[in-house]
């Protein structure tokens, strides 16, 4: 009895060495599993505007134009260069 | 017996080792790439190519990177940011407040900063297409540089006759007008 369970010990540490191997592979593959770290994108040059900075409409100037359109953006630039 | 087994559990325990550990080593190197850094590249365009890829930004606008006035281009950046959201009919009072433009139409800075704001809402529209899917990134970066260009040549002094011949070339690039 004693020399059956001394046998015993041997393939009773084989099992148990399998089983913690099969997890490791598990958690190797899992996609949810140990994961890089992605780096956080950097932050905007420009500021998003603040609901106080919001509210402030800027006092008309009489030369003032409409900027709707690359169009009139162009137009200006050239207006001002000239 | 005793000790065949043990040294059979031992190779057995060895062996399943070093398949974890090749398993674990090639799936980092599949599934997790070295991630590319936009500001690692030398080209302007491929710059704003990556960023725009990436949905990504940089702390220093490009206009302003290493210019002599980079401190107050970035004051300047920071205070108009709030024009371009603001209603078209308002965005030009604001530019002009903003430069100082509006108050003193003789301060070469304020015309320069006045006229940087307006390249930068041309560079917002070349954005916008590149959002909608008009344009690819690689085109929206070329326009976006040409941009940029003129304004690094405006922040840095250079004549506004340059200038101009930058803007000439740019439109008829971008096919505004046509």
């Amino acid at each position: 009895m004693i020399k059956l369970k001394l046998k015993l010990v041997p393939l009773i540490f084989i099992l148990v060495a399998a089983a913690l191997l099969v997890v490791g592979c598990t958690i190797q593959e899992s996609p949810t599993g140990p994961t890089k770290v992605q780096p956080m994108p950097e932050p905007t040059a420009v500021e998003p505007v603040s609901e106080a900075a919001a509210e402030v409409i800027p006092e008309p100037v009489e030369e003032s134009i409409i900027l709707d359109s690359e169009e009139a953006v162009v137009e200006q630039l050239n207006k001002i260069l000239s | 017996m005793r000790f065949k087994l043990t040294l059979a559990a031992i190779l057995l325990l060895l062996i399943l080792s070093s398949m974890v550990l090749a398993k674990g080593s090639s799936s980092y190197g599949n599934t997790n790439p070295v991630e590319e850094n936009c500001e690692d590249k030398s080209v302007l365009a491929e710059r704003l190519q990556c960023r725009l890829e990436k949905q990504s930004s940089t702390d220093i606008p490009e206009a302003c990177l290493d210019l002599t006035i980079q401190d107050k281009c970035m004051d300047f950046y920071d205070a108009a940011a709030y024009c371009y959201d603001l209603p078209n009919k308002d965005k030009d009072t604001c530019f002009r407040k903003e430069s100082g433009y509006g108050v003193d139409k003789t301060n070469t800075q304020a015309q320069r900063f006045y006229i940087n704001a307006l390249l930068y809402e041309l560079e917002e529209y070349v954005e916008d297409d590149f959002d909608a899917g008009r344009l690819s990134a690689k085109e929206a970066s070329v326009l976006i540089a040409d941009i940029i260009t003129m304004k690094r040549a405006l922040l840095s002094g250079q004549p506004s006759s340059l200038i101009k011949g930058l803007l000439i070339n740019y439109v008829a690039q971008r096919g505004i007008g046509n």
